[in-house]
């Protein structure tokens, strides 16, 4: 039986979207692994609250190159497209929440590269901005 | 994109990171709870602010409220030795029982307000005495991260009471808060962890207090080594650590590599092998979650030091120490019995009966002989473990006397 105070810190921490925030920045430490973990996560905050204000990309650990490695292991052939479960199963995995369930050539089962990327670094973006 | 056929690593370097930088503590437990207490509306410039501030709060900040049964002025005593390590700035030994709760709870406040007390840390001992008391510091907001309560049994109380000359600050009966104790025991269990603390011995009191208050707030993953001359338990308390905790055990004896199919004869393994077989075993993921606790190994300096170079550093490192001849008298006296497969040790624990006796035989490492030079051996080799390893982690010296 939660009282209200704690009821009103879980609302306020799912409002602000706290623990996917500091979910982001443990990765983030944990991959780089900085000298100075304090110094890095303000970076890190502080580049955040620049897209927030500004709409420019928020800081993230995958970038268009881990893009494109992923597409060449889903199309290893080089046809150039892949079927929409792959795509479906690869933005998961990237840890994607809201995956775009019709992206572009989904009719015919064929999702281009470009669609890939373009809905992957969009899911990417929502991932990181927790922010109201 | 397919289940990978390659398990799930995570990276032992992660954990050795988290370590070192107390990345727990400076992401969990110290943004979080301050996020949630304060619920600004902009909590990114919040944080931006709180990481920005001074050094100081990275430790985590020791704030005790000790429900004292012993002399104050003994208790300060402590503080000086614990003052040393730990910077903690306060001790306030009032004689509070008398005054009113709310004047109490404003000193004690203001005092606290203080910028020193802030940065630092506190130690608040000898309060609160009264539930009443408990109950308003936590209202106002004063809430002890760790609680200590130190306990003795009551003529050693009145003994020391004795043994003092003066006690100007609380003359009063101890014998009658005895039965509040409880009750403010159980007001502070709620939201702190608290740390009852039997009190035989000054120094034992302390350096459990300091253990506790250092090591509460975080989780760890045990990384152990356990090190020790022949026959002192090394593999038997790896074994009972290991089930109580829910480590990794790892054994790993000169003779004994489980993975590679060597007979268990005396074939010496090169050192390369068994740390190679020791890193692929340690980099696997119930070992990174679990943690893990080796005994028997490093056996010499050079195993020591590629031990500390691999990704795998220990962070508690336990000597058990034992006189030689107890050393002696433990493995030569030892046998198994090969039908059953039962260990027996003639002083401690003889063989049920004559024939089982008869059956039993020693192994050939066992013989006094080969026992005498592995304990030399051993007695060589500690010394510069010992060194080694203080820089890197933490050591305990267990001595045992029987």
């Amino acid at each position: 039986m939660a009282t209200q105070r704690e009821k009103d810190a879980a609302d306020y921490l799912h409002k602000h979207k706290i623990t996917e925030l500091m979910d982001n920045l443990t990765s983030m430490l944990f991959f780089h692994r900085p000298e100075n973990p304090r110094e890095f996560l303000v970076e890190q905050l502080k580049q955040l609250k620049l897209s927030q204000q500004s709409g420019v990309k928020g800081p993230n650990l995958f970038n268009n190159a881990n893009l494109n490695a992923i597409f060449g292991i889903l199309d290893p052939v080089g046809r150039k497209y892949i079927t929409l479960a792959q795509y479906k199963q690869a933005l998961t995995t990237l840890g994607i929440k809201d995956i775009n369930e019709c992206p572009e050539g989904a009719n015919e089962d064929r999702i281009s590269q470009e669609t890939f990327k373009t809905e992957a670094i969009q899911g990417l973006q929502r991932c990181s901005a927790t922010y109201i | 994109m397919d289940e990978t056929i390659k398990p799930l690593r995570i990276p032992p370097q992660m954990s050795v990171y988290a370590d070192k930088h107390k990345v727990f503590h400076l992401l969990q437990v110290f943004p979080v709870s301050l996020l949630v207490i304060d619920q600004p509306k902009d909590p990114i410039s919040y944080l931006i602010n709180l990481l920005q501030r001074n050094n100081v709060f990275m430790l985590s900040r020791p704030k005790n409220m000790k429900h004292k049964r012993l002399n104050i002025t003994f208790f300060l005593q402590h503080d000086k030795m614990v003052t040393c390590s730990f910077t903690l700035c306060i001790c306030l030994c009032v004689c509070i029982k008398e005054l009113p709760c709310e004047l109490v709870v404003r000193m004690i406040q203001q005092r606290l307000d203080n910028v020193d007390c802030f940065k630092r840390g506190w130690v608040l001992e000898g309060i609160p005495q009264t539930q009443l008391q408990a109950l308003s510091l936590q209202q106002v907001g004063i809430i002890p991260e760790h609680v200590v309560m130190l306990e003795a049994p009551d003529d050693v109380l009145l003994e020391r009471r004795q043994g003092k000359l003066v006690d100007p600050i609380t003359g009063g009966e101890f014998i009658s808060i005895h039965s509040l104790f409880n009750v403010i025991y159980v007001v502070f269990v709620l939201y702190v962890r608290v740390c009852v603390c039997v009190c035989v011995c000054v120094c034992v009191c302390v350096c459990v207090l300091l253990a506790f208050v250092r090591t509460r707030r975080c989780p760890r993953t045990p990384r152990i080594l356990l090190l020790g001359p022949p026959g002192s338990g090394k593999k038997h308390q790896a074994r009972l650590l290991s089930e109580k905790y829910r480590m990794v055990d790892g054994t790993l004896t000169h003779t004994d590599t489980h993975n590679l199919d060597v007979p268990r004869s005396i074939v010496i393994v090169p050192d390369s092998l068994v740390l190679q077989v020791l890193e692929e075993r340690l980099g696997r993921v119930d070992c990174s979650c679990r943690g893990w606790i080796l005994h028997g190994f490093p056996s010499d300096l050079q195993q020591a030091k590629s031990l500390q170079e691999s990704q795998h550093q220990p962070n508690r490192v336990f000597l058990l120490d034992l006189t030689d001849d107890v050393c002696l008298e433990r493995i030569t006296l030892r046998a198994t019995d090969p039908v059953s497969g039962e260990t027996f040790h003639s002083l401690v624990r003889p063989a049920p009966s004559s024939e089982v006796q008869d059956r039993l035989k020693t192994r050939p490492e066992d013989s006094t002989n080969t026992a005498t030079h592995t304990l030399r051996q051993y007695r060589m080799n500690i010394a510069a473990i010992q060194v080694h390893t203080q820089t890197q982690s933490i050591v305990y010296q267990m001595f045992s006397c029987c």
